[in-house]
């Protein structure tokens, strides 16, 4: 069932509460909190990399596990989702790669360091760039979806690896503020954390928007393939 | 099929991109002394700005987008459908 914008109910509420998250999120990230001690107005970019990171995080736990789920169910739903989710995290990846420097720039005095974080999500976003290069050019879709659900799993251990790569491998990037150690969010001063917390909703929400609409667009170019090679 | 090859093209160039970037911030060849505190609030400010700015115009844009194609597709699919109905009777 679709609304007169062409998207669903369920797309719609979400998009409604994305648009209402997101002026919030900016007046409590420019407005309520306090400008950091140390870092300066720099720090405001924390409320937009972290965001962007757990939707990496999730993208990939999605696009893993529908995968999975496609290697032993094979079918094409779980598939396209798996496809959906892996791309609309490579969108979130890349955010995360040009908003760290931006930050790490008046902070470490370089844009760019080797540390193992880093590093780590580098090797993660070109694990998502094979992985669309794969869908793209492998011509049988059966054998892309089997190759990519390989590749996601591949790239799915990574994930953790970055998680804790702060922990393993001491380096520059700050430790982990959110799901650290010490438990959620631990040290992070109450006004700081509303503000993160809104940001992180509403990217949540966002990627949830972004993520049924690629969805239904990989369904729908499908149907219209299956159409046309039905006229043919 | 021009336009899908266009499209792969695309990804490469995005790829190449990125991460010519990368290597290249990592020379830091440019990078200079600065740190926090030579940083003014307006140079520091403007680019953290232009990022939520361009992040959140970026994903209205590509909402619309996959709205239009979406809708684009669904014709598509109607009009299919029709042309099955119709040759079939």
């Amino acid at each position: 069932m679709t609304t007169k914008t062409g998207l669903s109910r369920p797309q719609t509420a979400l998009t409604i509460l994305a648009a209402v998250g997101f002026p919030i999120s900016l007046y409590l990230i420019f407005v309520v909190t306090p400008l950091d001690a140390e870092l300066g107005f720099t720090q405001k970019i924390f409320y937009f990399h972290v965001p962007c990171a757990w939707i990496t995080y999730l993208a990939f736990f999605i696009g893993s596990g529908s995968g999975v789920a496609y290697l032993l169910r094979r079918s094409r739903r779980w598939d396209h989702l798996a496809h959906a989710s892996i791309e609309v995290g490579t969108v979130f990846t890349t955010l995360v790669l040009v908003t760290g420097p931006l930050w790490a720039r008046p902070a470490w005095g370089a844009y760019w360091v080797w540390d193992a974080r880093l590093t780590t999500t580098f090797v993660l976003w070109l694990i998502e760039i094979a992985y669309l290069l794969l869908r793209e050019f492998v011509e049988e879709p059966e054998k892309a979806a089997r190759f990519c659900a390989v590749l996601g799993l591949l790239g799915a251990l990574d994930v953790p690896v970055i998680h804790f790569s702060v922990v393993l491998w001491r380096g520059l990037h700050p430790e982990a503020v959110v799901l650290s150690q010490r438990g959620f969010a631990s040290g992070l001063p109450a006004d700081f954390l509303v503000a993160l917390v809104v940001s992180l909703a509403t990217f949540t929400v966002l990627f949830g928007v972004m993520l049924s609409l690629r969805y239904r667009v990989l369904r729908a170019t499908e149907q219209v393939d299956y159409l046309r090679c039905g006229a043919g | 099929m021009e336009r899908h090859f266009h499209a792969r093209l695309r990804l490469v160039a995005a790829f190449l991109l990125l991460s010519f970037c990368v290597v290249f911030a990592s020379g830091q060849a440019w990078a200079g002394e600065a740190l926090v505190g030579d940083v003014t609030l307006w140079r520091n400010a403007h680019f953290v700005v232009a990022a939520y700015g361009a992040v959140w115009l970026g994903t209205v844009l590509y909402i619309l987008h996959l709205l239009r194609r979406i809708a684009a597709l669904e014709r598509d699919i109607a009009r299919l459908q029709a042309d099955q109905k119709r040759t079939s009777s």
